[in-house]
């Protein structure tokens, strides 16, 4: 097994291990993601807002499954609770199959 | 101590916070505004100029900036749209018949300078620092 396959093959076992989060396009395909939203503060000017960070990590195939490109409207969900429905701002692959996707809250 | 300077401050934020859309006026706050505050409105004098006006008084060029704070979607219009509003309420007290503001010492309200400034986190936000130069007069020693 090369080391290709063997950090495909943990990068799989760790998405299916951690994600408790399905993504799902508007074509109603969907996929397990490592979510997470945490808190940041906005400096603008002479003050600051609070925000977050929303981003998820998911296989790098499945993005390409998904048909995930900047722009893309896609809602995150956890089980039958719904998160949010997020905008893809950024997408930033690791290089071994694992790809960042950095989000904004569509609203 | 009440000053004029306070004052000033003072009616800004009541002004700004008679602005529909605005949820929070407040005066200096270097606290983080949180989602629910926005959209925010936030005074600050970061500097004046004295200079004498006759042996017995003074007058002061008061520089004010006035920062707006939005979360929209559409950050970039919205915040547009609220400094047009800002100018728009500034513009109708500087005609206030008790002086601009409605305040006797202010001589004039000058420099209108805008800059705008959008962010993409978690939220759309949108920014805007608004300069004006507020002149206004006291005795000497006074503020």
């Amino acid at each position: 097994m090369s080391f290709t396959d063997r950090i495909a093959r943990c990068n799989g076992a760790v998405v299916s291990r951690f994600a408790e989060h399905a993504v799902t396009v508007s074509s109603g395909e969907s996929a397990a993601i490592v979510y997470d939203e945490p808190s940041k503060l906005a400096e603008v000017y002479e003050g600051q807002v609070e925000t977050s960070s929303p981003a998820g990590s998911l296989g790098s195939a499945e993005v390409t499954r998904l048909g995930i490109i900047h722009g893309t409207r896609l809602s995150i969900s956890k089980g039958t609770l719904l998160v949010g429905d997020f905008e893809v701002v950024g997408i930033e692959p690791d290089g071994t199959g694992i790809t960042r996707l950095i989000l904004t809250k569509d609203f | 101590m009440h000053t004029v300077e306070q004052s000033i401050v003072d009616a800004l934020v009541a002004l700004l916070q008679e602005l529909p859309p605005i949820e929070t006026a407040v005066d200096g706050r270097v606290t983080p505004f949180s989602p629910t505050e926005l959209p925010a409105a936030n005074v600050f004098t970061p500097k004046t100029e004295v200079n004498p006006a006759g042996a017995v008084q003074t007058d002061h060029d008061l520089a004010v900036s006035i920062v707006l704070y939005v979360a929209e979607r559409t950050a970039q219009k919205v915040i547009r749209s609220l400094v047009a509003q800002v100018y728009a309420a500034v513009g109708e007290a500087e005609q206030d018949p008790a002086g601009p503001l409605g305040i006797p010492n202010i001589i004039s309200i000058n420099d209108p300078a805008k800059a705008v400034k959008c962010i993409q986190q978690g939220d759309f936000i949108g920014s805007a620092q608004i300069a004006l130069t507020i002149t206004y007069r006291t005795p000497r020693w006074q503020m």
